[in-house]
């Protein structure tokens, strides 16, 4: 697990080791051992990988003894009776200390040390006791001093040490180390050592064995066979054996590396990128918090990169006195000004348990977004607040794209919930809904725009979850990654999207879906393609992983519309987490790109990263990897070429902001894409909007079965044409989703991600699910686009906002407690009690498959699949909807349409996250009653219905 | 090129540059059509605005040898010995001239008919058979006699022409369609004329939405013939470009045998319109077929047999083949819409900026040569080399755009169009007249679909669009840029396309005889301007229109009850079809009986039909 730290950490030693100065220039001779131990370290990464499948006892126990200590396993057996390692010293000597260093990463398998014994031999067969701990569990790397339990031994001498523990468990320690009487050394490192078994969590540890030079040399040469510089390496290689062909490797590295200097796509010379400290809090949402950050770096520009004396100078040290960090810039298409974001790093704020409180978190501990011109001159912060601001792009109408914390927790997000952060500058913000706490509130941050002097403020999305990463494309919409999870799985769905720069028109791009890789993060189109490179990242990580090239004319879901870049590095989380990481790709081709790359291991979700894992490289998907530049302290990310860029068109925008805050939208055919109706089965749509949530508890309050349900507002139906087309007035800025209901008004059909219109917009679509590859067929005017785009008419009593008490319970009051009590005389009917406070989980408990069953499969599914909505599927409704009724019960088709309803929306219990929202939701509904018509059903629930 | 030429082109380029005040025409080529000689070594380059026909040696790249024509010549047929080049001279009177091609000498002309263009050599030799296509006709030529010896009608606008090897069939590509626009299937056809018989025999429909024809080629074993055209979603409101919402590029194949549709397959991506698809040509080997889109300056490279074998493999309603449902087309029904069914069966090679407009495409060997009317040049691409890389030859001096060229080429161009989806010519052909179609754009709400309007005149008779939603067409052309093309453009876009409309001159009427009113025509001319006819007191004056909105009675089930519509001049009205608002006329002898209750629409209903057709004969010479 270890030794690849070990490599990176010597290689980074010797980075240390050496002269960095300021505005530095690098002394060739330094610069080329710099670039020399890189290609070594690629070597090493190789061979790990190759060995990695096929680990012996004696590889993953090295990792025991290679002087690595970091708070996780070195080496870890299978789960057997009596697990051991020990170590080889080499010779007998008299002890005086054997230190262990205990796993710390989690209290429950350093439990497991807990009993250890200690065991001595001469000659690896007849063994003594020497010691056994007491039960007191220890650690090590993650102690306050960083210290190992230290076993003191007296006349002991051995050659071999042993750590054996009873009983049937796993053996897993950091590391072992032995000191010998009168040497301070330990007297262990890097000797051969060897444990009773391996098991999936095993690594090769190769320290100090011979890498096999000449199949990495073959590699080099293999990848540039059509080169005829290599030929001449080639035969010279065939007379070499394996150990002394190192040097070779090093000149076939240094000729690619040439090569590869002289590409003509590195038609810049300079290169604009980042130095800085990833945030503190490994998570793909996280990774953007101020108070997370860590502090140092800037923004820098790298001369002379081509050369042996690349050249680095700090375009943000004059500015920026304070502690802080900054966070990835981007370049004017004239290449004159670059946008940054930054925020000042203060060292108690990570700590702070109550973070959702304002108050306990200054301004500049915000990322905010600053301008400044490519020399370094004419410094301008352009955003304030307590707002997360970053990510800023160039749009190429003169304003910019970026993302911020500002949606915060309005229903209705446009122009005016900007304008109130500019307003009051500490809105509380709104929540991702599967996780957090008052010391880690997981703040959404969607896109926003504004003018080049920050004013103009929009929300142009008002997604509830988060977008990341914006990028704007040749076309003049801008690629974003966004995480939509309605109804299903939070884990894998951080598709790419697109939007244009107006907030209209978001759509699909790819994966909404594809759950590997979970995210496709930092989108590029690449120059003179149609294809869009990706980082493949992983959740519980920051934006870093493997890189995909995108062919969306193949498609929009699975593997065939990707390519592997990088198919030697998995997708992260998905597939395994690699050992180095690739991130940030810029594109010169399809194939070569700049980008940060680095040894970075897997850090747990929450843990803090290495504080210089990432160099620059210029990376060729043909297998070259060259170091551009690397900081011994410190990442670099983030890399841009210097040059003017073509400008995207500027998209024209319909947009009315300051007319009624509503859109409407036409839909074709609602069966187009659903294969078991036929057009005219649908009779309607509900259309549902998802507030967003407004707390940073995960199930708190518990709003229904999924611990993590979106918050809902049923506002209510439109009529669907025989024809399936419907054409309909909703609110703008409001994140909405619909479902195609059937003549009894359940749910055949429903989405799971969600969709928008902005003021004044008509958005058309095709169907419910088509292809995404299709146009709308040709065949007649939709009968829905004849005539007047309807109102929404307003469900039941209770839908919106959506509260179980009202929507059903009145039902159940009327119609059912009187027998579906704890105290009915019928023994059947009190075992399923529908009154108040115990209804819910009742009914959610009933029949085969459940409300429960059902919901939750259909969580994990992800996907939906017509006629799997929970109204169709339920026992309840069948019961209650039975020609005869139950025992004499006849609901109306009002009393039914509350159970449809409810149903349908997954049984939540409630769709607002506080009384304030539900207040807002409320407030809404006043306001939009021009959007609204007449219920059809009344709103009381009916009284009658027993003979 | 001639000495004497390049001299006179060398002085007309500089006095654009010196006298930027009085700068006269300059002399622009347009290469329109290409015709390659039987050994490869010549291709004949047809100048559309320069009348004259180039003699290109393709050995050394350069111009040999210029020919001049009498009228702009828009057709090369080469006979199969390389020795006699046919070359449609396009007038109201047009000429096909003949040429000696080894002494580069025009050695006759034969009359031909309005705007003769794509000639066609029977496989015999024998006749040509050229489209004449303001006559709606194909004339059979006898190149013995050199004489027209038969007339046969297409439905509209014939524009391209293709002949089966074993010389049976000549398919025919309609331009536009020629029915009414209100109803739900509106498409142009292939009309396929039986040679013996020499008649039509069957009229091959393109599906719904075809539009804007361009061309048709047959495959040179003769098994299937393919067409490049434009498959317009018109049903739909114009509400965005995404995934081809408003208008698709498409590639119709049909099957020569059975005189069929095979299927229609989409030439764009996804997220990246082809549009105007318009030359074609096939391989001699039959597997490769070539298109050119002359709006978004491309060439799609098309694997046949591929593209064949992938269209055999799709399910047919009922059938029990297995239907793979993770692909957009499960049957073949799907595939028109299908904006992915290319994908790995075609190369789609973006050609170099000084290419702009290619409208002529010749395959010799494994080069592909293309003639790009914008910007004089040709372009050549090896399909055999490694990387298929286009390479740019210029014609002529490179030449400044006058800004109504650059107004012509901008109308002409998707790439001001997000995504490459359409441009202003894609509702309005390549000259700025109509497509036959209904459009429901949102100026004036949606629901009410109204026919794509000429524009011939536009600036000089406000206000535009059929409510009269724009003022004039200066803010017209600005409202189309932003919400046809969905982009922002520079200021100039907008001014040069002014003036191109500006410069737009009508084209004679095909009813003139000599250039002058048959005599029903004149009679009809006194009715129109009759008191009691009236129809001249709305068509008034010589755009004949009063420039306002009336009731004439047409208020449609799709109109509010208080529209009023605005009256359309009438010059050049025999081509703007179909008419009336909603394009409910198919034409103007429909407008004037059918369409015309109570007389709201003039006083027409006491006509005798002798008088109707006196009435109509003169609307139709405007």
């Amino acid at each position: 697990m270890k030794t690849i730290q070990v490599i990176a950490a010597a290689f980074l030693g010797l980075l240390t080791t050496q002269r960095f100065l300021v505005a530095a220039t690098v002394s060739p001779d330094y610069w080329r051992e710099i670039v020399q131990a890189d290609w070594l370290l690629q070597a090493r990464l190789d061979a790990e990988g190759e060995h990695a499948a096929n680990v012996t006892t004696h590889d993953d126990a090295a990792g025991g003894s290679d002087g690595v200590t970091n708070g996780k396993w070195g080496f870890h057996t299978g789960e057997q009776e009596n697990p051991w390692w020990q170590v080889d010293l080499g010779e007998v000597m008299p002890l005086s200390q054997v230190r262990l260093w205990n796993r710390s990463d989690n209290e429950g398998s350093a439990r497991r040390a807990a009993r250890f014994r200690l065991l001595l031999s001469e000659d690896a067969k007849n063994w003594h006791q020497a010691y056994q701990h007491d039960g007191t569990v220890f650690f090590g790397y993650h102690m306050p001093d960083r210290s190992p339990l230290v076993v003191r031994v007296t006349n002991a001498a051995a050659r071999f040490v042993r750590i054996q523990l009873p009983g049937k468990t796993f053996l897993h320690l950091d590391e072992v180390e032995v000191i010998a009487v009168g040497k301070g050394g330990n007297a262990a490192l890097n000797k051969p050592a060897n444990q009773s078994s391996a098991s999936q969590w095993s690594v090769a540890h190769r320290v100090g064995k011979d890498l096999d030079w000449r199949q990495a040399t073959t590699k080099v040469l293999e990848r540039n066979r059509d080169v005829a510089a290599f030929a001449a390496l080639k035969s010279e290689l065939a007379d070499l054996p394996a150990a002394s062909a190192q040097p070779l490797y090093l000149r076939a590295r240094q000729l690619q590396r040439q090569l590869a200097l002289k590409d003509p796509l590195l038609d810049f010379d300079a290169i604009l990128f980042t130095k800085r400290v990833p945030g503190s809090f490994n998570h793909m949402s996280d990774q953007y918090y101020g108070w997370w950050s860590r502090p140092g770096g800037g923004i820098y520009l790298l001369r002379n990169f081509k050369s042996d004396a690349p050249i680095t100078e700090c375009l943000t040290d004059a500015h920026f006195k304070e502690p802080g960090s900054f966070l990835r810039p981007a370049l004017s298409y004239d290449a004159k000004t670059i946008l940054f974001a930054w925020c000042k790093h203060y060292p108690q704020l990570a700590k702070e348990k109550d973070k959702l409180n304002k108050a306990n978190v200054p301004e500049d501990a915000f990322y905010h977004i600053f301008e400044m011109n490519l020399d370094g001159s004419g410094l301008r912060q352009l955003t304030h607040g307590k707002y997360d601001d970053f990510d800023a792009r160039y749009l190429p109408d003169g304003r910019m794209v970026f993302l911020s914390t500002r949606r915060g927790q309005a229903v209705q997000v446009g122009k005016r919930s900007a304008a109130a952060t500019l307003a009051q500058p500490d809105l509380p913000d709104c929540y991702v809904r599967c996780g957090g706490d008052a010391s880690r509130p997981v703040a959404v941050y969607t896109l926003h725009t504004m003018n080049a002097d920050g004013s103009d403020l929009t929300a142009i999305s008002p997604f509830e979850m988060f977008e990341w990463e914006p990028s704007v494309a040749p076309d003049g919409t801008i690629l974003y990654s966004r995480w939509d999870y309605v109804d299903r799985d939070n884990m894998p769905y951080m598709s790419l999207w697109s939007i244009n720069p107006d907030g209209t028109n978001a759509r699909l791009v790819y994966g909404n879906y594809t759950q590997a890789p979970h995210c496709t993060f930092e989108p590029r189109a690449i120059p003179g393609s149609r294809k869009i490179i990706f980082t493949a990242s992983g959740h519980h990580s920051h934006t870093m992983g493997s890189l995909v090239l995108l062919d969306p004319a193949i498609g929009s879901e699975g593997k065939a519309p990707i390519t592997r870049l990088t198919p030697d590095t998995p997708f992260p989380e998905i597939e395994g987490w690699p050992a180095a990481f690739y991130a940030n790709p810029w594109p010169l081709s399809e194939r070569t790109h700049l980008v940060a790359w680095g040894v970075e291991q897997n850090v747990i979700e929450g843990r803090t990263r290495p504080v210089n894992g990432m160099g620059l490289y210029l990376f060729n998907a043909g297998g070259g990897l060259e170091l551009l530049y690397r900081a011994p302290d410190i990442s670099s990310m983030y890399p841009i070429p210097v040059k003017a860029q073509p400008t995207p068109p500027a998209l024209a925008s319909t947009v009315n902001w300051d007319g009624p805050q509503e859109g409407k939208f036409l839909i074709s055919d609602v069966s187009r894409g659903l294969s078991t109706v036929k057009p005219g089965d649908i009779k309607a749509l509900r259309v549902v909007a998802i507030p967003a949530k407004t707390q940073p508890w995960m199930n708190q309050p518990v709003l229904g079965l999924t611990r993590d349900d979106p918050g809902k507002a049923v506002l209510g139906t439109v009529p669907v044409e025989a024809d399936g087309s419907a054409y309909f007035r909703v609110p703008s800025g409001v994140a909405l989703f619909f479902q195609a209901l059937d003549a009894e008004g359940r749910a055949v059909q429903t989405m799971r991600s969600a969709t928008h219109v902005q003021p004044g917009q008509t958005l058309s679509c095709t169907g419910c699910h088509d292809s995404r590859k299709d146009t709308p067929p040709p065949a007649r005017a939709p009968l829905a686009s004849l005539r007047a785009a309807s109102r929404i008419t307003p469900g039941p009593d209770g839908s919106w906002p959506l509260r179980f008490d009202k929507l059903i319970q009145p039902v159940l009051d009327a119609q059912c407690v009187r027998c579906h009590t704890a105290k009915s005389d019928d023994a059947q009917a009190a075992k399923f009690v529908l009154s108040p406070g115990r209804s819910y989980e009742t009914l959610a408990a009933h029949g085969k498959p459940s409300l429960r069953d059902t919901v939750l499969a259909a969580y994990r599914e992800g996907v939906s699949t017509e006629g799997r909505n929970p109204a169709l599927r339920s026992s309840l409704l069948a019961l209650l909807a039975a020609p005869d009724g139950h025992h004499g019960v006849k609901l109306t088709r009002a009393d039914l349409d509350r159970f449809t309803t409810w149903l349908d929306t997954y049984g939540q219990r409630a769709g607002a996250f506080s009384p304030e929202q539900e207040e807002d939701l409320h407030r809404l509904r006043r306001e939009w009653t021009d959007l609204l018509a007449t219920p059809i059903f009344s709103q009381a629930p009916s009284a009658g219905g027993r003979p | 090129m001639k000495t004497e030429n390049v001299l006179l082109r060398l002085a007309l380029a500089l006095a654009v540059v010196s006298s930027a005040l009085a700068a006269p025409t300059p002399n622009y080529l347009s290469p329109t059509a290409l015709a390659a000689a039987p050994a490869g070594h010549t291709l004949y380059v047809a100048c559309a605005t320069a009348n004259e026909v180039m003699v290109f040696d393709t050995d050394s790249r350069k111009i040999s040898r210029t020919i001049a024509m009498p009228a702009s010549p828009l057709g090369l047929a080469l006979t199969p010995d390389g020795k006699t080049l046919y070359v449609t001279c396009a007038a109201p009177e047009s000429e096909v001239c003949v040429v000696d091609t080894a002494k580069a000498k025009m050695i006759a002309k034969i009359p031909a008919g309005h705007t003769a263009m794509a000639p066609v050599l029977g496989p015999d030799g024998k006749t040509l058979f050229v489209c004449n296509r303001f006559n709606n006709e194909v004339a059979f030529i006898d190149l013995a006699s050199r004489k027209t010896t038969k007339r046969v009608s297409v439905p509209r606008e014939p524009i391209s022409a293709a002949v089966t090897p074993d010389g049976k069939f000549l398919f025919v590509a309609n331009h536009i369609h020629a029915g009414r626009a209100d109803v739900d299937v509106v498409a142009s056809s292939i009309s396929v004329i039986d040679l013996a018989g020499g008649k039509v025999c069957k009229d091959i429909a393109l599906p719904n939405g075809s539009t804007l024809v361009r061309e048709v080629r047959v495959s040179p074993d003769g098994k299937h013939a393919v067409v490049a055209h434009q498959l317009s979603r018109f049903h739909l409101p114009t509400t965005q470009l995404e995934r081809g919402w408003v208008n698709t590029s498409a590639a119709s194949l049909i099957d020569v045998a059975d005189l069929k549709l095979i299927n229609t397959v989409l030439l764009d991506n996804i997220d990246a319109g082809a549009a105007n698809p318009w030359a074609v040509a096939w391989s001699a080997d039959g597997k490769t077929i070539v298109i050119t889109h002359a709006g978004t300056h491309e060439l799609s490279v098309v694997d046949f047999p591929a593209l064949l074998a992938k269209l055999e493999k799709l399910a047919v309603p009922g059938s029990a083949r297995k239907v793979d449902y993770t692909a957009a087309s499960r049957t073949a029904a799907d595939v028109p819409n299908d904006l992915s069914f290319l994908v790995g069966l075609r190369q789609r090679i973006k050609l170099a900026e000084a290419d702009r407009g290619p409208r002529a495409v010749v395959l010799v060997g494994s080069r592909v040569w293309l003639a790009n009317y914008f910007t004089d040049t040709l372009t050549v691409i090896d399909l055999a080399a490694p990387r298929s890389t286009p390479e740019s030859l210029a014609l002529g001096f490179r030449q400044e755009m006058t800004l109504v060229r650059r107004g012509e080429f901008l109308f002409n161009d998707a790439t001001i169009c997000f995504q490459g989806w359409q441009s202003c010519s894609s509702c309005h052909s390549s000259d700025a007249r109509v497509d036959g179609l209904n459009w429901d754009n949102l100026n004036d709400g949606i629901g009410n679909p109204k026919s794509a309007k000429s524009l011939l005149l536009a600036h000089s008779t406000p206000p535009s669009m059929w409510l009269g939603v724009r003022s004039n067409a200066y803010v017209a052309v600005r409202a189309g840029i932003r919400n046809s093309m969905f982009t922002v453009q520079p200021p100039e876009v907008a001014n040069a396309i002014d003036d191109y409309f500006k410069s737009l001159q009508p084209i004679p009427s095909p009813h003139l005889v000599k250039g002058k009113l048959s005599p029903a025509a004149a009679r009809g001319k006194k009715l129109f301007a009759s008191d009691t006819v009236g129809c001249a007191d709305c068509h008034k004056g010589t755009l004949h229109t009063d420039m306002k909105l009336h009731d004439v009675g047409t208020v449609g089930k799709f109109d509010q009850p208080r529209d009023r519509f605005d009256t359309p001049s009438l010059v050049e009205v025999w081509r703007s079809g179909p008419y009336l608002h909603d394009g409910r006329a198919t034409t103007i002898r429909d407008v004037v009986i059918k369409c015309n209750k109570d007389d709201q629409h003039g006083n027409t209903s006491k006509l005798t039909p002798a008088q109707i057709d006196d009435l109509v004969e003169f609307v139709l010479s405007l």
